[in-house]
């Protein structure tokens, strides 16, 4: 692991109550032993809960998440092994999973962007994977990154919600908007050359894309035109009748 | 697994609770569980050193086990849980060769008997006698209130009864009418009965060893069987010389030579302490996670160092830190009972989870509507943990928590 997170453990001033807290609930968590370690993470995931919501909350974690994956708060569930884990299947969790699931779902990312920023390493996935992940996921969540939570969020999860919407955000900060385009560009392209019956998926993605290339400032770099010329694919009028004025 | 010391004791523990073989997994002694069997699969899997024993039965077989752990190489029994404290007395008295730690062990697990053990060795206890059906408890209550001078149509003094061998609050009534009996079913008998003591209630966490107290902890109850927290307010260490040399008494009165006890006490208004009960086992309310969480030291730890018999001086001066003074805070936990009479959801109260002592809960999601009724005290349905450096704000935090909906 880092030199980083060993500093952190140093009991720090700055500290906010709740973060000694937390560091104190992840020590102990760090300390069980693999059998005793459930009863740990469900006051570290509660505590997580809170401190995701606090301003700077996100921060505070994104640097503990190294630490936290090490205690073993994914310890016995499916996010142990990232390298297994499926950038399509997020969605449904953050949807329909419980609140300490979608705390769960967050916090892996977290330390995914900890892996693919170099900070910190986990066995299995390297920096390289852990990036593809997450730009994968970014690309597939899209509408995460444009609008607030949807009602029936705001009404399961609470003020986690808005801060599901802010992990995700904080990851693009991170991974950047054209690598995201990027990635969704090929990701169409290489079902289009399959030639597929259903489009549907397809047509809501080059929507996506066209949404925030609409809505998002900044720099899109070359994958803007990739992106144009899929929307104009989608929404342009066909070779046949670009010329028809369209009057009777 | 932590390096095991070879030149240290070989203990065993009678009883599974994973935070104790999780504690002790970490400490420098061998050690192996003994556990009823359906313990095995979880222990295989886990590489959890374990001797399958079934405590429930008591024949002619039950002597096996001393001959088993013996065999192992075994130095000392341990118990976790008040139902095992007797089988620990007598297996040590057979690793250790000393018969009487099995008369000693029935003492603690005899309520009846060790006030009467109390008593022989000049602790104050509150008068007591023992019930065998209903009519005795309404005849106590009658001779009790008569002493009392009360008169006719003059709010009785409660009494209470408990049952000879159960742990903490399990099977303790409070009966203030003669009517209030009829809650208690017949087959509860015999129980032991005693007066009401008007006092201020604790318990004390200590550890022996080569008859000396090596730490004394005391919790305070903010409600009995709601909430408590280590260490105590000012106002109640100050008894802590006091406390002491009860605890001197008891050792003495119950030939301690080793081991832990958690004793509980009354301090009454003039300032004196009266002797409640005491058990020879780990206390409940996760007294010990609330200490360690103080004190920084692990309880189970402590437990088995004062067992272990090749345990040596320079150890026991090692390991624990100073009282009272060297606790980084107070820890406290309230125990949770539903106040509705149906409930659907669990909710943290929002003062509770903002509150910065707030550390976390063991809550479950309710899994039936309906709340069943509590019977005596005890049953709570999980805890809340707190730890914050006031005690006093502390001690009011845990009080407001029973106004609090938890299950709405």
């Amino acid at each position: 692991m880092s030199d980083e997170h060993g500093q952190a453990s140093q009991a720090d001033e700055s500290q906010s109550p709740r973060e000694k807290k937390f560091i104190a609930l992840l020590e102990r968590l760090a300390n069980a032993r693999p059998f005793a370690k459930l009863r740990f993470q469900a006051p570290l995931l509660e505590q997580s809960r809170r401190l995701i919501v606090e301003p700077g909350g996100i921060e505070i974690l994104y640097r503990l998440a190294p630490r936290l994956d090490e205690a073993g708060l994914f310890h016995g569930t499916d996010w142990d092994d990232p390298a297994a884990l499926m950038p399509g299947l997020v969605n449904a969790t953050l949807e329909q999973g419980s609140r300490d699931l979608v705390i769960l779902e967050s916090l892996s990312q977290l330390r995914l962007l900890a892996v693919a920023n170099g900070v910190a390493t986990h066995q299995g996935i390297s920096a390289e994977q852990a990036r593809h992940f997450l730009t994968q996921l970014l690309a597939l969540n899209l509408n995460r990154l444009l609008g607030p939570p949807s009602e029936t969020q705001r009404v399961r999860l609470g003020p986690l919600a808005e801060a599901v919407g802010k992990v995700f955000h904080f990851l693009m900060g991170h991974i950047g908007y054209g690598d995201i385009l990027g990635h969704l560009i090929d990701e169409i392209w290489r079902i289009l050359s399959q030639r597929p019956l259903q489009v549907a998926h397809v047509k809501a993605m080059v929507g996506q894309i066209a949404i925030s290339i609409q809505q998002g400032s900044g720099d899109f770099g070359e994958a803007r035109l990739g992106a144009d010329r899929l929307t104009s694919a989608l929404f342009g009028p066909t070779q046949g009748c670009l010329d028809d004025p369209g009057l009777d | 697994m932590t390096e095991k010391n070879p030149d240290k004791g070989y203990v065993a523990i009678l009883g599974w609770s994973l935070n104790a073989i999780d504690s002790i997994d970490r400490f420098d002694r061998r050690y192996v569980i003994v556990a009823p069997p359906w313990a095995e699969e979880y222990a295989k899997e886990h590489d959890i050193p374990y001797i399958s024993w079934n405590f429930e039965r008591i024949d002619d077989r039950s002597f096996e086990i001393a001959r088993i752990l013996k065999d192992e190489g075994v130095d000392v029994a341990i118990p976790l849980f008040e139902e095992t404290v007797e089988w620990a007395g007598a297996i040590n008295s057979v690793l250790l060769g000393k018969p009487r730690l099995m008369g000693q062990a029935l003492l603690f697990r005899d309520k009846s008997l060790m006030k009467r053990r109390a008593q022989l060795g000049g602790i104050h206890v509150g008068i007591f006698e023992e019930a065998q059906d209903k009519g005795d408890v309404i005849h106590f209550l009658r001779r009790v209130n008569q002493t009392l001078l009360k008169l006719d149509g003059d709010p009785n003094d409660p009494i209470h009864l408990k049952a000879f061998d159960k742990a903490g609050c399990l099977g303790h009534w409070v009966i203030r009418e003669p009517d209030d009996v009829e809650r208690i079913s017949d087959d509860e008998f015999p129980l032991l009965m005693e007066s009401h003591l008007d006092g201020w209630e604790f318990a004390v966490e200590a550890w022996i060893k080569n008859r000396k107290i090596q730490f004394l902890n005391i919790s305070e109850y903010v409600t009995l069987g709601y909430s408590v927290f280590v260490p105590a307010t000012p106002e109640l260490e100050k008894y802590r010389p006091q406390v002491t040399a009860e605890i001197e008494k008891l050792i003495e009165a119950f030939d301690i030579d080793f081991g832990f006890i958690h004793p509980e006490y009354f301090v009454t208004s003039d300032g004196k302490l009266h002797f409640g009960e005491v058990a020879y086992r780990p206390p409940g309310f996760n007294a010990f996670e609330l200490i360690e969480r103080a004190y920084g030291f692990n309880a189970y730890q402590a437990t088995v160092l004062m067992f272990d018999p090749k345990t040596t001086d320079e150890e026991l001066a090692n390991f624990f830190p100073r009282e009272v003074v060297d606790a980084t805070g107070h820890a406290g936990c309230f125990g949770v009972y539903p106040r509705r009479r149906v409930v659907s959801d669990l909710i943290i109260p929002e003062e509770t989870a903002n509150d910065d002592y707030f550390e976390f809960h063991e809550l479950q999601s309710p899994v039936e509507n309906k709340v069943p009724k509590r019977s005596a005290f005890g049953t709570h349905w999980g805890l809340v943990y707190f730890f914050g450096e006031d005690p006093h704000r502390m001690r009011d935090l845990l009080k407001a928590q029973e106004d609090l909906d938890y299950y709405v």
